[in-house]
């Protein structure tokens, strides 16, 4: 007498009439959507950060990439009940016996592999860096980026391992001498869910969590963002505020009386100006929001130096010029950011020296920050040194 | 669910293969992009966090949610499994999300934050 299989015996222990195909083809339509969203934002805010060659982000519409960053993070937040209880309606599947049945079939099951380990991955990283928290040694964006695209890859191969399983369940285009299946719901054991609930239990929860955390960046719906880290409204002269000056080690730096901006390069006549003269500089007012990678956003009222001001002033030629801009940070991945052609030509583009009339606190980039329209909150760089005309 | 499931014949055709050849370019492309990049992405310890996702949730969280609904919703009165089932539904996501802040993980105290409340710096 043969011994029993004890993954066979394991795979019995899943009873529930939920985990069955067509539960899992609505939960991955879903998480197909979902995981489109956040890979097409994703990519583009990559680019932005990291430009290519080919690629310029525009200065406008001003309130852009706040739209983009902001639905990646929703989104993101949003799949994390869609993506658990996906792999919960899934997770006997894990357990079939015998586990390989051909060369298809064993291609299909190694793409699993990167899709469930890259989906939680993403999610549990994207989670970490919304709460700032870094647990690993690598640099965020970049283990998160390209983990998007194994990610995206697995999930290829399974739109093409499952489109036609997921077609048969939601009874769209049943197989060929099959009866469409009809659209009723899974019968369901006296009390246990059916899968109406299940699903509609699992939409709540995306609405939860998206309720509780998207205010952070749509401000009607600030006052129920109970689990927003950052909300608008939230911080000093009411803006949040991810690195103090503090951390940033420009404490000294920034309230220095010998302190000046200097402003060289490709340009007829350096300048090195200080807080007064910048002052004594005619002044434009901006509406613009921080934008955070992380995905809350608060807008201000900023007021300053136009950048193109400043290039004319320092004879540079032309104002549609490529711009590094530099703090006074002496370390840190974004103590330098970069302004291309059409942000350094923006009227809106400036120099803050002011924030809702008042100076900057020294939490918001004192004495000077850059502040365009367009640009993610990390590109906006505080406590401003110098710019570097190309 | 141990025996192939008769609604699902296995992948097969052009279709399939095609969309196999697209994905693995695709990984490829996120794998070479990992290892030319190695200074930012480290990535034996891309490699640790990315298989310990899918071993955290694969061997912890989805037995400890299967363990619940064996052991723990089976006790409760038939009536009122499916609106605990549906709460705990939303109540674990919510709860995941929530841990790392509520634990104050990656919280810089010189910082003012929304959530949790109550621990607010300058």
């Amino acid at each position: 007498m043969s011994r029993p299989n004890p993954v066979a015996a394991t795979a019995r222990r899943f009873t529930s009439p939920l985990h069955e195909e067509r539960t899992a083809s609505w939960l991955g339509l879903a998480l197909g959507v979902a995981f489109a969203v956040c890979f097409v934002t994703g990519v583009l805010s990559h680019l932005i950060q990291q430009p290519p060659g080919w690629f310029e982000w525009p200065s406008r519409p001003a309130g852009l990439y706040r739209v983009t960053q902001g639905l990646h993070v929703a989104t993101g937040i949003a799949t994390i009940p869609l993506l658990l209880v996906k792999l919960w309606v899934v997770y006997p599947k894990l357990w079939t016996w015998p586990p390989v049945r051909g060369i298809a079939h064993l291609v299909e099951r190694l793409s699993l592999v990167p899709l469930v380990a890259g989906s939680l991955f993403l999610l549990f990283s994207g989670v970490a860096n919304v709460a700032r928290w870094y647990p690993w040694e690598f640099f965020f964006p970049a283990a998160h980026y390209w983990a998007s695209w194994i990610t995206v890859g697995a999930l290829v191969i399974h739109i093409g391992a499952k489109a036609s399983v997921v077609r048969a369940s939601l009874g769209r285009t049943p197989r060929e001498g099959e009866a469409p299946e009809p659209a009723t719901d899974v019968p369901a054991p006296a009390g246990s869910l059916t899968r109406r609930q299940l699903l509609g239990a699992t939409a709540g929860a995306s609405l939860v969590l998206t309720l509780a955390t998207v205010g952070q960046t749509f401000t009607p719906l600030g006052s129920v963002a109970r689990l927003a880290q950052r909300r608008p409204g939230v911080g000093p002269q009411g803006l949040p505020v991810n690195k103090t000056a503090r951390s940033a080690g420009v404490l000294d730096l920034a309230v220095d009386p010998a302190y000046r901006l200097a402003v060289d390069g490709q340009v007829g006549r350096p300048l090195a100006l200080s807080l007064d003269e910048l002052q004594a500089m005619p002044q434009h007012t901006v509406v613009l929001p921080i934008s955070c990678v992380e995905g809350w956003s608060a807008t201000a009222t900023w007021t300053g130096v136009r950048v193109r001001d400043l290039l004319a002033e320092a004879r540079a030629d032309g104002a549609d010029r490529t711009v590094d801009v530099e703090s006074l940070q002496s370390q840190g991945r974004y103590r330098r950011s970069q302004l291309n052609p059409s942000h350094t030509a923006d009227p809106d583009t400036i120099l803050a020296l002011r924030i809702d009339g008042e100076p900057l606190h020294i939490d918001h980039g004192f004495p000077v920050r850059l502040l365009g329209p367009n640009r993610p909150g990390v590109l906006q760089t505080k406590w401003v040194s110098r710019l570097e005309v190309h | 669910m141990a025996k192939p499931d008769p609604g699902d014949p296995g992948p097969s055709g052009p279709a399939f293969w095609l969309a196999v050849a697209t994905g693995w370019a695709l990984i490829g492309y996120g794998v070479v992009g990992l290892l030319r990049n190695a200074a930012d992405t480290h990535p034996l310890n891309f490699l640790v966090f990315f298989v310990a996702s899918a071993l955290t949730h694969d061997l912890v969280l989805a037995p400890l949610a299967l363990a619940v609904g064996w052991l723990g919703l089976r006790r409760l009165p038939a009536a009122a499994r499916p609106a605990v089932a549906a709460a705990l539904i939303t109540a674990g996501p919510v709860a995941l999300y929530a841990y790392p802040f509520i634990r104050g993980y990656g919280h810089d105290p010189t910082t003012r934050r929304s959530f949790p409340t109550g621990t607010a710096g300058p």
